[in-house]
């Protein structure tokens, strides 16, 4: 009984590894979103998500 | 040829010309023929009835030859007990067919060998023997000696009533069974070659003399001399001693009528009462007899108990309990074992030394086999492969191996359909099997098909450069990029969008800068990468790099442009070095490196706005875009997945291993692949807290 529960659990971590490295995918997607190519097109007009949201102020 | 008895007068014959003795059906005077005409060797006595589905001139066959019983013989082992042997005639030789507790022997005269010395034929030593043609590993299973007591019919060679005669048994475990016959000392040795044959195979037929004893078990009723209860005697004459249950009498039963060997003391309490059938691996069995035995252990006698277990066709099991822990346990031939090693093998199983003692007999009751009696001493060695155990049981004379077989309590019970009634077991047994053995073997096969699964994906891993630049940060507000693509900018697919780029690029020479917006102390530096072709199905590592910053830091925004949709991907990384002198030591932390990695993009072309923030006057940050990187840390989450449940099963396998362990003679417990995998994460995580523990010192 035990074993059986291991070998389920066993093959979904290798499955899901297995799947996850063969797609390529991430666990987790960052941010998106869609510029209109007017708003892209203004030099100056854009300004990028971290730089309203976040930044790095340096960690010392 | 026809002649009459030189002892009484009575016609006998000699059926076949190679034959020697002929026992006298009338006077039972064992009648040689020689050279010099007929001589009476003496007189064997009746026949001792045992239970044999063996007959006097039934007709069998080995193999494509027939042959003929014409002759039997009665023996007394050394320790007593009896034997038979039969005297098959095939039509150009002979052929000795040995029957001793429910198994059969067949072995045929060899003069091809070189014989051997007696005095070194110890039990457990390997002969080479010519078997089959061939040299032949045989091991030596007991050399002792037996008495002629009585015989039948036509024998094939010089049989003298009541003398004495040396011999060693061997087998090679695997079917092949030899005899060498050193007679009483003044002749050469002969050997018997053959093997053990199951009594199906010889298609017995026929025969004249009906058995003794029916073959069904039938209980042989007796009054003990001492008190007058009744005996039960379940094996016949193959019982040696028997031990009142009424007044503890011990009991000589080979002489026929009962005698009184001495009145025991102590009185066991059975768990399992003798008369008792359980049905077990083989079939049904009756308990028919009892002892208490103990191991001699640590300046300790550590008691336990053997049922004797007993079927005619099938011969004599044990049933053997220590600390409510049970095994049912079978005989198995010398040189079946492979114990020329310090693990010995058996049946492809290598066994591992748990035990070396010295066994005693404490109390006896009902029947035995042997001529027991309280106190006698063996040496014994025990090796463990759960649930199996192999036991070995050295005297002067025998080597006994046998197998046992784990059983729980619960098993025991049922296999008495729950008529006795017994406590749980204490502590872990010998041979108990692990239950988180499986277990663990399925976590530790799976974390190695893991790594195995990871090794490809990394092997495979296509690992594409598709950018490799150069960005210049500054404190100050406008920047000029130092960009130098590599590889040759791919050409761009005609977009829209693209004519959107140029611009921009066009428009501030080859960057963005802080023109609107942000102060002109902190603003940003805008940089536009060229267009990049990305394929789709493929994930995407931005990696930045600034060898040279040194206690300052640098934040890059990178905004991953698909120039057809206008979708755009926000990423961010940062890097900080910061390192210096304390006190003569230098330190250092952070890294000059740093990296983001998204999945599959739509297949297209991309350009990548980056937007970098430092608080160094200048910062030289080295990005490059890689395509089918291989990511060690989603690897690493899936061996910690998977490690940590491995760990844990692991480790309750190896305490389970630790405390059955902890009873052995021998030590230390095996190192085992689990072992393994439980030492190297325990260390893991050692060396992990102790990084963890070094860097809070250093804070």
């Amino acid at each position: 009984m035990l074993a059986t529960i291991m070998i389920g659990f066993a093959g979904l971590v290798v499955a899901g590894y297995s799947a996850l490295a063969f797609s390529q995918r991430e666990l987790a997607a960052p941010e998106r979103e869609e510029i209109p190519a007017s708003v892209r097109a203004s030099p100056g007009g854009y300004r990028s998500y971290h730089f309203w949201h976040t930044g790095f102020h340096g960690g010392k | 040829m026809k002649t009459s008895c030189p002892n009484c007068g009575a016609e006998i014959e000699f059926r076949y010309d190679d034959s020697f003795v002929r026992i006298c059906a009338h006077c039972h005077n064992a009648v040689e023929r020689t050279d010099r005409g007929l001589e009476t060797l003496g007189q064997v006595a009746d026949l001792v009835p045992i239970e044999s589905p063996l007959k006097l001139f039934s007709e069998g066959h080995f193999g494509n030859a027939s042959f003929l019983l014409v002759g039997m013989a009665q023996i007394r082992h050394a320790q007593g007990g009896i034997w038979q042997e039969w005297y098959a005639k095939f039509d150009n030789r002979w052929g000795w067919l040995a029957e001793a507790q429910g198994r059969y022997y067949l072995t045929f005269h060899d003069d091809k060998w070189s014989p051997v010395d007696l005095r070194t034929l110890e039990p457990g030593h390997v002969v080479q023997l010519p078997v089959r043609g061939a040299q032949h590993a045989m091991t030596v299973a007991e050399a002792t000696s037996g008495t002629f007591i009585s015989a039948r019919g036509e024998l094939p060679y010089k049989l003298v009533p009541n003398e004495t005669f040396h011999y060693a048994d061997l087998s090679d475990g695997k079917g092949a069974f030899a005899t060498i016959d050193y007679g009483d000392g003044e002749e050469p040795p002969a050997l018997y070659v053959g093997v053990q044959v199951p009594l199906a195979d010889l298609k017995l037929s026929g025969g004249e003399v009906a058995p003794v004893v029916e073959a069904k078990i039938s209980a042989k009723r007796l009054a003990c001399p001492n008190c007058n209860a009744p005996i039960e005697l379940h094996a016949g004459d193959q019982t040696q001693r028997a031990v009142c249950a009424y007044c503890n009498a011990m009991l000589d039963t080979t002489s026929g009528a009962l005698e009184v060997l001495s009145v025991l003391k102590q009185k066991p309490q059975l768990q399992i009462p003798l008369g008792s059938k359980g049905t077990f691996s083989e079939g049904e069995l009756t308990v028919i007899g009892y002892l208490q035995r103990s191991a001699y252990v640590d300046d300790t006698w550590w008691p336990f108990e053997e049922y004797l277990l007993f079927r005619p066709d099938l011969g004599f099991r044990w049933l053997v309990e220590s600390d409510g822990h049970w095994s049912y346990v079978q005989p198995i031939a010398a040189g079946a074992v492979d114990a020329s090693k310090a693990a010995p093998l058996y049946d492809k199983v290598t066994f591992r030394t748990f035990q070396n003692a010295e066994l005693r007999v404490d109390q006896v009751l009902g029947e035995v086999y042997w001529q027991v009696h309280v106190g006698e001493t063996v040496s014994s060695d025990d090796y463990v492969a759960p649930p199996a155990m192999l036991s070995r049981e050295l005297s002067k004379t025998e080597e006994d191996w046998s197998l046992s077989t784990y059983m729980s309590a619960r098993e025991v019970s049922a296999a008495f359909k729950d008529a006795v009634t017994l406590g749980e077991g204490s502590g872990i047994a010998p041979n108990q099997p692990d239950p988180w053995t499986a277990a663990s073997s399925v976590m530790a096969i799976a974390f190695l098909v893991l790594i195995l699964v990871g090794i490809i994906f990394a092997i495979a891993a296509k690992d594409d450069r598709k950018l490799d630049q150069s960005l210049t940060f500054t404190a100050a507000a406008s920047v000029a990029p130092v960009a130098t693509p590599s590889p040759p900018p791919t050409p761009a697919p005609p977009d829209p969008l693209d004519e959107v780029n140029r611009q921009i690029l066009a428009g501030s020479g080859s960057a963005v800068g802080s023109d609107t917006g942000a102060g002109a102390d902190n603003g940003p530096n805008v940089i536009f990468s060229d267009p990049i072709q990305l394929a789709g199905g493929q994930n995407v590592e931005l990696s930045f790099r600034a060898p040279t910053l040194n206690n300052h830091w640098v934040y890059v925004a990178a905004d991953l442009v698909n120039q057809a949709t206008g979708d755009v991907l926000n990423l961010e990384s940062s890097i900080e070095y910061y390192s210096g002198y304390d006190d003569g030591d230098s330190w250092s932390e952070g890294s000059h490196e740093s990296s983001v990695v998204v999945g599959p993009q739509p297949a297209g072309s991309y350009v990548i706005r980056f937007e970098g923030q430092t608080d160094a006057p200048t910062a030289t940050v080295d990005v490059q875009l890689r395509q089918g990187v291989f990511r060690f840390s989603h690897l690493g989450l899936a061996m910690l997945v998977l490690g940590i449940p491995l760990m844990f099963v692991g480790l309750v396998s190896y305490v389970h291993e630790k405390r059955r362990w902890e009873n052995s003679t021998s030590g230390k417990p095996p190192f085992t692949p689990i072992g393994l995998l439980v030492l190297m994460f325990g260390g893991v995580f050692i060396v992990i807290g102790a990084i963890i523990k070094a860097m809070a010192n250093n804070e």
